[in-house]
């Protein structure tokens, strides 16, 4: 029930995440308080220069590892969206091709009622329906289709 | 005032505030007359091309890191910074370009759904006095609503110009102090300011040095967020593509609908007006009024086709 002075589990952060903070804030420019004549302050920085140089490849390395992981997300995305926007458009032409054909038919016969039950609802499914290149467009954000 | 008097102006406060600023509506009218149509063109094969988002972005140029290199490696860097600047900028013109035209077309297809549903209306119109059709009323509100398509959003990312401002290594402090140690007091013949010298120099040299590797870093961030908006704007642009060719293909429906509609509406409107049971007219008019029933359905399904 309570809870302390315990970590909950997700609170820890796995170590490539804290790289990436890490690359990140050394990223980021510092301003130079130096004056040439200080020979402490001089060290200092070279000492900083020293941090920076012995962590660059892992930083990039951590950087690189983010981005790509982002990437393959969107490139998941992509193949996923790609795929369920054939599907659609296919199911949803094969649909009213089949249904138009049957309706056709039964009209030509003279049933009009049932060719008019079909229509009516084919109708309704058709108004109902979402636009799949907006479900596309709305997925892109959080990468979902 | 009585207490009936105080709801009605409440009553009327409240419709007041909620109607004042109310539009007519803009619906379009079915009863106007259709114009003819025209089938909308596939788009040039360019339009939808993937190539400037899957083109590879280069990697990091190669630096010297030595001390005499310092000016090299940054210039390559701030040059590298610009090229990612070009990419990105690539990227975005085409998807713009794609964009447009899709937008252009849809908006000729919205218009063109409109008459093909006047044609709908006129049909339905004048097959509504056989009973046995059972009459279904439209709206030009029932067309599906236009589609916005935008651009993803741009990730907020330093530019060339930006990242050259950021990374601009002040130093002025130092070279001052430095100058006055080269120029006053004897200059470098004093051995005190020999010294200061040296150790501004060092300093100006490790401030460009630390700016470097932080340069390094930021531009590998850079380059990793125009990687994914690429992916972002690969995936609008495909999209994008597979639906134009929806809008091609119901364009031509549409235009195959008014050429029958138009033959068929011609021949159901010589049937005497009089004439208003289904048993009572030829089986040939029968047959037509049939199809018109069927081909005005058809044609109000791609309608409401949404995109």
């Amino acid at each position: 029930m309570f809870n302390f002075g315990k970590k909950k589990p997700n609170q820890i952060q796995p170590p490539v995440t804290i790289h990436l903070d890490n690359a990140r804030k050394r990223a980021e420019p510092t301003p130079i308080t130096l004056h040439s004549t200080d020979l402490i302050g001089l060290l200092k920085e070279a000492v900083e220069l020293g941090k920076l140089k012995a962590t660059e490849s892992r930083d990039l390395e951590a950087i690189r590892t983010d981005y790509m992981k982002t990437y393959k997300e969107l490139d998941d995305y992509h193949n996923r969206a790609m795929s369920a926007l054939d599907q659609e458009y296919a199911k949803r032409n094969k649909m009213i091709d089949e249904i138009s054909a049957m309706a056709k038919q039964l009209i030509s016969q003279g049933q009009y009622e049932a060719g008019q039950a079909i229509i009516s609802q084919m109708l309704d499914i058709i108004a109902k329906q979402d636009s799949p290149l907006n479900t596309v467009i709305q997925g892109q954000s959080r990468r979902s289709i | 005032m009585s207490l009936f008097w105080q709801w009605v102006i409440v009553i009327w406060g409240i419709w007041y505030f909620f109607l004042r600023n109310r539009k007519p509506s803009k619906t379009a009218s079915l009863k106007v007359a259709p114009t003819f149509i025209e089938p909308i063109n596939a788009p040039d094969e360019n339009l939808y091309d993937l190539t400037p988002y899957t083109i590879e972005i280069p990697e990091l140029p190669e630096l010297e890191d030595t001390l005499l290199a310092i000016n090299r490696d940054s210039k390559k860097l701030r040059l590298y910074a610009e090229e990612l600047d070009r990419h990105k900028n690539r990227m975005e013109s085409a998807a713009n370009d794609s964009i447009q035209k899709f937008h252009d077309d849809y908006m000729k297809l919205d218009d063109q759904q409109l008459q093909i549903y006047r044609r709908v209306y006129q049909s339905k119109t004048i097959i509504k006095r056989f009973k046995e059709l059972k009459y279904q009323k439209i709206s030009a509100k029932d067309i599906p609503e236009k589609l916005r398509v935008p651009l993803p959003p741009i990730p907020s990312y330093l530019d060339a110009k930006a990242f050259n401002k950021k990374y601009s290594v002040n130093v002025t402090g130092i070279s001052n102090a430095t100058s006055k140690a080269i120029l006053n007091n004897g200059g470098l013949k004093n051995a005190n300011n020999v010294w200061v010298a040296a150790i501004g120099l060092a300093a100006v040299a490790v401030a460009d040095l630390i700016n470097t590797s932080k340069m390094k870093r930021k531009l590998e961030e850079v380059r990793g967020q125009i990687i994914n908006h690429g992916v972002t704007l690969k995936t609008r642009t495909e999209a994008l593509k597979k639906s134009h060719s929806q809008i091609v293909d119901v364009s031509y429906k549409l235009k195959q609908s008014e050429i029958s509609l138009i033959m068929i509406i011609d021949q159901v409107k010589m049937i005497d007006k009089k004439i208003k049971k289904l048993e009572d007219v030829s089986s040939e008019n029968r047959s037509n009024i049939g199809m018109l029933y069927y081909l005005a359905s058809e044609a109000e399904m791609n309608c409401l086709k949404k995109i």
